[in-house]
């Protein structure tokens, strides 16, 4: 079930219905949430979700083991189940393939003469995403830097709630069961900025990211038909896409979350105004790079121990994340490539400090804008990458981008204008909202009932006018 | 239940906010039609009807408008609810006559009447041979390759063609699994069933004077047809068997039999050298079909009436976004045509004057 499908325009209303007018008690409401979530977990395949209760069922009781017990090596052996269990079933669903295949292709090229087995199994959807939340649990539990759930039911809401299940924000324990055990009354604050940011995040997606689908999907098909002009028109509609859909879909969870009395994390902070690679992972898919960094970077880079393992620990942390978003190599180089560029940036910081003072300053205004354009540029050559089908197909793109070709012109190059200027309007907007108190929500917030009423017209007449005939799905619920 | 003072909850701000919410969504929809109707005007009226069997036609001597963000045209249909001049059953003598079958690409949604590869064959093929031609459009939005058959007996057989030009709809694969039912149009199980039953569904409610009403003159209510009946469509080819990957042999194995009873059926009717058919294939449909590909390449060098002409179409030559091809793919369809039978009817010269 899609958020921006007709079966979640029926099912939305009937949860939030039964959530605040028919239940009163607060583990009734509870309940109803899980069940909700299960439900819209179980549109997609209901198999997939006896892997979930599994996953939940372990975590719960393997973390409840870890504080109860006090013996350290029954504690490391409870943590090793664990995030063994749950890295287990997301290698074999999503990567078995994957390396069975680089088997295959690597007993070739030794001259060997096996082929081995392909499994082609499908992807439980979202499944990248809980499986990072189960094991922030049991790490966080295996260090006690919060307390568990206190009921299964708790926890199994935790990781299923319906807003962030599919794609996201990945959202830790300690940001999300508190939550669980503060009474929840119906505002109309929470009813507004939830409406607010859930049509917004609609808006986002299905009037700029599915229009700008059609221009991109073409160009990365046929690389070749186009020109040099035309293949960039492309890239730009993808970074424009990737962005409008997958941050359109975070803000129509928080939204979601908000009008049932939960707050999620942001997940984007106008990535596209980075004026540094750093800041642009410290933006884009906030939630996912403070997991890595948390769990993945800062324990690599303590293990390590020098200067040079930092860059390395880096590089590692950047390439599983390429990894995480794919089985495929391109994604890997996606992920390598942000790793150079990350290790280029803390060179530039850390280590050209001295010669970096004496170069000649720009006006900071100049400065900014040069640096914005350029983080900009380097992040849209990588979503080629990410994009592309394969690594020929990156070769060829990249290859007409940087060497002049003649060719067609995309079509939709002033959708591409025009929309970009949207976002940036709208990235300059949130961007500024970060300074204000109580951000972009406490401004929806205080504004008088009219404002918001004129925001909502204007986005059921941009929905009803501009959205494409076919639904398309998130881009990240492949991943 | 508790009251709401206890609860804690604040009905006033609550209800300020509904209604705000209630007002813009009617002034929405209010700029929404007025837009549209400005701007954008749809299809108020579905042209299509279903006959007694199953069989979905445009509405016989009428002009439809098709205009959206893509492509503004005009679809002209004849008595018989085919795109075209009628022609007599009848063939008059010297006439060289071409029956085109297919999908709405045949049909030609998106051009003009003049602009469809079926005309523009007709006027190229005329201008060549300098001899009369005669090209009738069957093309039908929405076929089914099951649907091939039964429409060559009820209908094509009397034109009596010399030449079936045919484009099969791949696509069609997913409905692969009607055939055993029978059916003229077996589309209660296929991709499209939904939406016909959808459409069925909206039809009744046509009694219902006010949104008979709305049916008749907004453009918005239009538009979210279109927009359900698609989406309705896309869930249920999701979960139809052909959207899994171990299904796609079968699925092959049975659109081949389909297509060869149908060329069987063809070719028998005037003996092995009489009607030809000759199949346009897109190549760059981007789907790799080994067993339908083995078919083709087999029949197509072994019988003299069977022939397959490759169309590699590019970007260009379609609608960004929405597929079906603009006057440049039909034009590049007609030529590529025009050409292959040219250098049929050269050969086949060369052959009788040795």
């Amino acid at each position: 079930m899609l958020f921006n499908s007709f079966r979640f325009l029926l099912f939305l209303p009937l949860v939030f219905i039964l959530y605040w007018g028919v239940l009163r008690a607060r583990r009734a409401r509870l309940l109803l949430l899980l069940l909700a979530s299960y439900a819209f977990y179980m549109s997609w395949k209901p198999k997939f979700l006896l892997l979930l209760l599994a996953s939940t069922t372990l975590d719960y009781f393997t973390v409840k083991g870890m504080w109860r017990t006090k013996s350290q090596g029954l504690r490391r052996l409870l943590l090793a189940a664990s995030v063994g269990f749950n890295l287990g079933i997301l290698a074999l669903f999503k990567y078995a393939d994957f390396f069975l295949g680089n088997a295959t292709a690597l007993a070739q090229w030794l001259g060997l003469h096996w082929t081995a087995p392909h499994l082609g199994l499908i992807l439980p959807l979202g499944i990248s995403f809980y499986t990072f939340e189960t094991v922030s649990y049991a790490i966080d539990g295996y260090y006690r830097s919060n307390q568990p759930a206190a009921r299964m039911t708790d926890y199994g809401l935790f990781i299923s709630f319906f807003p962030h299940l599919i794609a996201g924000p990945i959202v830790r324990p300690r940001q999300f069961l508190p939550q669980l055990e503060t009474p929840k009354t119906l505002r109309a604050e929470n009813v507004s900025v939830g409406m607010t940011l859930f049509l917004y995040g609609l808006v986002k997606k299905v009037v700029f990211a599915d229009r700008l689908a059609a221009c991109a999907d073409a160009v990365f098909a046929h690389p070749r038909h186009y020109g040099t002009c035309g293949v960039w028109i492309g890239v730009l509609a993808y970074a424009l896409q990737i962005y409008c859909d997958f941050s359109g879909y975070s803000v129509m969870a928080i939204g979601l979350a908000r009008l049932f009395g939960f707050e999620l994390p942001v997940n984007f902070r106008a990535p596209y105004l980075s004026e540094s690679i750093q800041e642009f992972w410290r933006r884009w898919h906030v939630t996912l790079s403070f997991w890595f960094r948390d769990y993945l970077y800062i324990p690599l880079a303590r293990w390590v121990d020098r200067p040079s393992g930092v860059y390395a620990s880096l590089f590692a942390t950047m390439a599983l994340c390429g990894l995480w978003h794919g089985a495929n190599w391109t994604f890997v180089i996606w992920g390598a490539y942000h790793g150079l560029l990350l290790m280029a940036h803390r060179f530039w910081r850390k280590s050209l400090k001295r010669w970096r003072r004496s170069l000649p300053v720009p006006p900071a205004l100049l400065r900014r804008a040069a640096a914005r354009l350029a983080v900009f540029w380097l992040v849209c050559v990588g979503w080629v990458f990410f994009r592309a089908q394969g690594l020929g197909a990156a070769w060829r793109m990249l290859t007409r981008m940087f060497i002049p070709h003649a060719g067609a012109a995309a079509e939709g190059a002033a959708l591409v204008a025009a929309v970009g200027v949207a976002v940036l309007a709208l990235d300059v907007m949130e961007y500024a909202a970060e300074s204000w108190e109580g951000g972009l929500e406490g401004a929806i917030a205080a504004r008088p009932a009219v404002f918001r009423a004129a925001i909502y017209a204007a986005a059921v007449f941009m929905l009803l006018v501009w959205a494409p005939v076919q639904n398309r799905p998130f881009i990240y619920f492949q991943f | 239940m508790a009251p709401p003072t206890r609860s804690g909850t604040s009905f006033r701000p609550l209800l300020v906010e509904l209604t705000g919410l209630v007002v813009a969504v009617v002034l929405g929809v209010a700029l929404a039609e007025a837009y549209l109707t400005a701007y954008n005007p749809q299809n108020l009226m579905t042209p299509a009807y279903e006959d007694g069997e199953g069989m979905r036609l445009y509405t016989p001597d009428t002009v439809i408008k098709n205009r959206n963000r893509y492509f503004d045209a005009v679809y002209t249909t004849n008595a018989l609810g085919l795109r075209g001049p009628l022609y007599p059953t009848a063939k008059p003598k010297g006439v060289y006559r071409i029956v085109a079958l297919g999908p709405s690409f045949t049909f030609g949604i998106g051009v003009d009447d003049a602009q469809t590869y079926c005309r523009l064959i007709e006027k190229k093929l005329q201008a060549a041979w300098r001899r009369p031609v005669q090209v009738i459009n069957m093309g039908q939005p929405g076929i089914s390759m099951n649907n091939y058959e039964p429409l060559y007996r009820r209908l094509i057989k009397d034109y009596d063609p010399d030449l079936l030009l045919v484009y099969p709809p791949l696509w069609t694969l997913n409905e692969a699994d009607v055939v055993k039912r029978g059916s003229f149009y077996g589309t209660d199980r296929t991709e499209i069933g939904s939406a016909v039953r959808l459409r069925r569904w909206l039809r009744k409610l046509r009694r219902v004077p006010g949104y008979a009403f709305l049916c008749e003159h907004s453009n918005l209510l239009a538009l979210l047809r279109l927009r359900v009946a698609t989406n309705i469509d896309a869930d249920a080819l999701a979960r139809t068997p052909a959207s899994r990957p171990e299904n796609g042999e079968r699925l092959e194995r049975t659109w081949t039999r389909t297509f060869e009873s149908f060329v069987d059926a063809v070719s028998c009717a005037k003996g092995a050298a009489g009607t030809r058919i000759l199949m346009l294939r897109n190549t760059a449909e981007g789907r790799d079909f080994h067993i339908i590909d083995r078919y083709l390449s087999r029949r197509s060098a072994r019988g003299r009436c069977f022939k397959v002409l490759d169309l590699a179409m590019r970007p260009e030559y379609t609608y960004v976004g929405e597929g079906h091809w603009n006057p440049r793919g039909h034009e590049f369809v007609a030529d590529s045509v025009v050409a292959f039978l040219g250098a049929q009817k050269a050969a086949a010269a060369l052959a009788s004057a040795r």
